[in-house]
């Protein structure tokens, strides 16, 4: 059985008809946003990670007829935020192979959100990460990106507060 | 593979209930799991528009719709006030945020993993599941049922009972090599233990557990784990299982009867 689903993509308006047992990794990846790692394909690693309504969800195990009518951000929309995001993960020895790389960046941009005042502390951004699976790095350095990425948005932040002065 | 042959979204809980009646049917939690086995679904309920997405705080309970996401459990400050932090424990290691924003606290329960951590929790706190044909059902009764053609909608709460949650992870985000919730109220006190790795089971625990020494407890903890049976699995052996709930156990029986000396 097709239905037809519309939703938001990184901005625009798509229809698709598409099979009720598609995943939206498949969905997607289809539509173009190879950024969406196919990975465990069994809700483990984190790297199918997409936002819907600006949720961080795991696209391998998310029926994509679930999407109609929402909002869907892949790492194709935030190419910006990604290059930032990016080069703290390069300037920590974050990126290595860099599979694991645009799943782990969405869930790291979803933080902010989780953390409006930018500070999160060690322990929750482990907690956080937790579902972003990484073979080559040992996680240290992401932790370390992910540190020093909020420290300079705090800073940025507190900046823009002292012109507004 | 996942086959699913037809989708269905209904608009109202009868709606669900007459599809839910169909050979081959079943209702969609947040299909975390759903690719770890091969399954084809005839009819496919999706409950998404039944606004079932909600925790509700009552005078003296909670009503939680079925589509409630494990997140949102994890994050509920109220829930969190209540029973000190217990659901954040139980639902804050599984597997990852991403996962938890689509796993549903109806898919987790009807299910009745023998992984469970919730299962665990809302034995120990007595809750009651809501049919929507059967009505209300202990979950205790529940929990040792097969799966019926039912739709379950919400599961309540009362907030009658100090609890303590504890799990044993061999990593950090991986299932439990044993999980224990132990509770106390009016009508005494209860232990579940879960991920034996079958589904959680119920123990009560003596009368005079309240206040006692540091040796009664060990005795109580030790009968206790020895009044379920464990299975094995690459997690751990029964006999492994059955010392880490002992220990967890009096950790819980400890942690309780901490904070009665506290008030």
């Amino acid at each position: 059985m097709n239905k037809t689903v519309t939703f938001i993509l990184n901005g625009k308006k798509v229809s698709r008809e598409i099979p009720c047992d598609l995943f939206l990794l498949e969905a997607l990846r289809e539509m173009g946003c190879k950024s969406v790692k196919r990975g465990c394909e069994t809700s483990a690693c984190g790297l199918c990670t997409v936002w819907v309504d600006e949720t961080p969800v795991l696209s391998c195990t998310t029926l994509a007829v679930r999407v109609d009518g929402k909002r869907v951000t892949t790492l194709e929309g935030l190419q910006d935020e990604a290059r930032v995001i990016g080069g703290y993960l390069a300037d920590e020895g974050g990126e290595q192979c860099g599979f694991c790389s645009p799943g782990l960046i969405m869930n790291i941009l979803s933080m902010e959100k989780a953390f409006p005042h930018l500070n999160p502390t060690e322990a929750e951004i482990r907690h956080y990460l937790e579902g972003n699976l990484c073979r080559c790095s040992g996680y240290e350095s992401h932790i370390r990106a992910v540190t020093n990425y909020f420290a300079a948005k705090r800073a940025e932040c507190a900046a823009g507060k002292e012109e507004t002065k | 593979m996942l086959h699913i042959n037809h989708y269905y979204q209904p608009d109202s809980l009868e709606e669900a209930w007459q599809l839910r009646q169909k050979r081959g049917s079943a209702v969609l939690g947040g299909t975390g799991w759903l690719r770890l086995g091969e399954h084809t679904i005839q009819h496919a309920i999706d409950l998404s528009g039944l606004n079932l997405d909600y925790i509700q705080e009552k005078d003296d309970h909670f009503l939680i719709g079925a589509m409630t996401t494990l997140r949102e459990l994890e994050l509920c400050q109220p829930l969190d006030q209540v029973f000190d932090g217990a659901f954040a424990e139980a639902v804050g290691h599984i597997v990852g945020v991403q996962f938890r924003n689509c796993a549903t606290l109806g898919g987790s329960v009807y299910g009745r993993f023998g992984f469970s951590d919730l299962l665990t929790l809302l034995l120990a706190l007595d809750a009651e599941v809501h049919l929507y044909k059967e009505g209300w059902v202990s979950i205790e009764r529940f929990a040792v049922r097969s799966q019926e053609a039912d739709i379950l909608t919400e599961i309540r709460i009362r907030k009658n009972r100090e609890i303590a949650y504890l799990s044993e992870r061999l990593n950090a985000n991986d299932f439990p090599v044993c999980a224990v919730a132990v509770s106390k109220g009016k009508d005494g006190w209860r232990c579940t233990i879960g991920a034996r790795p079958c589904r959680a089971k119920l123990v009560r625990l003596p009368e005079d557990t309240e206040g006692c020494d540091e040796f009664a407890i060990r005795k109580i903890a030790k009968k206790a784990a020895a009044a379920v049976s464990y299975g094995g699995g690459m997690r751990g052996g029964p006999a492994y299982r059955q010392a880490v709930a002992e220990v967890l156990i009096r950790r819980g029986i400890q942690a309780l009867n901490a904070k009665g000396g506290q008030a």
